[in-house]
């Protein structure tokens, strides 16, 4: 999952050097951070899953 | 979306601020810049067509930079002149529209706080655009405000800008997948007047944050059912 993130990341960073317009430069920019964001909370979210599944009060 | 970004500013043209977020806007369909001090220094306003023009709008934004913590007189005269009794209480015409407030100030943001400077929050001090949102039956949405423009930075102004495309056009409130779905709109939009091999690539990055996001809200159901569970 990080590694499709690190491509995307840099896809956006090439087509955003390619790019006149600051604004499309701005969105190509919140685009990197989305994705960045987006890994972020998916590890939060599996490594909660795995702390509240193996809970030693479970066992 | 339909918004309406009505300015007031008595130096509109020679700020830099203010040029920035125009052009900004401009990227945006269904948003429509007008300066409230130009219609005063054309003629008297046109209260019936200015009352009419708003009907027609989901969001209505008050622009202007901070004068004495609040706005500058020609947004006082224009609520006064065009929000009328009539107009707002009796005929609900602003009834469940949004209300932004974008804010320029000179000060750092910081300094808006208890035991700061400034010693009020921003909140405190839009009080009463809050009541009058209040009164309209309109949602009132967090202020925007833009601090010490000058001092920004490329990347700071890039990010300016996208936070201030979204508090104009993106669905309330700004959740993460709100967020994202606006980004993803826009970037669609972006990609089909790029070059065929630059499209090609943006579309798979667009697919891939959908993706993304679906595991994402997967996951976040998977956690809520988890925590259900035990508590």
């Amino acid at each position: 999952m990080a590694e499709t993130n690190k491509w995307a990341a840099q896809q956006l960073q090439k087509i955003a050097d390619d790019q006149q317009s600051f604004i499309n430069k701005s969105l190509l920019a919140a685009a990197q951070d989305l994705v960045s964001e987006q890994e972020k909370r998916r590890q939060q979210a599996q490594d909660e899953i795995d702390g509240r599944t193996w809970s030693p009060e479970k066992w | 979306m339909k918004t309406i970004i009505l300015v007031a500013h008595p130096d509109e043209k020679g700020s830099a601020t203010q040029a920035f977020l125009k052009t900004s806007s401009a990227a945006l369909e269904g948003v429509t810049w007008r300066n409230i001090d130009d219609q005063y220094a054309a003629h008297r306003i046109d209260v019936a067509a200015e009352q009419a023009l708003l009907r027609s709008f989901d969001r209505v934004i008050l622009q202007f930079p901070m004068y004495w913590y609040s706005s500058p007189a020609s947004l006082k005269q224009y609520m006064d002149d065009v929000f009328t009794r009539n107009y707002v209480v009796a005929n609900h015409a602003l009834k469940n529209k949004d209300l932004g407030i974008v804010l320029t100030i000179g000060d750092s943001l910081a300094e808006f706080s208890a035991g700061g400077a400034e010693h009020f929050t921003i909140s405190e001090l839009m009080r009463p655009f809050e009541a009058f949102a209040n009164k309209a039956g309109m949602t009132y949405l967090k202020p925007f405000v833009i601090a010490q423009f000058g001092y920004l930075d490329e990347n700071q102004k890039q990010r300016l800008l996208v936070d201030y495309l979204q508090y104009l056009s993106a669905k309330m409130p700004l959740s993460f997948a709100n967020r994202e779905s606006w980004l993803v709109a826009q970037l669609e939009k972006m990609a089909a007047d790029l070059p065929d091999d630059q499209q090609q690539s943006l579309n798979l990055v667009i697919e891939t944050i959908k993706n993304q996001q679906d595991q994402l809200e997967d996951l976040k159901l998977n956690v809520k059912m988890i925590r259900d569970q035990e508590e």
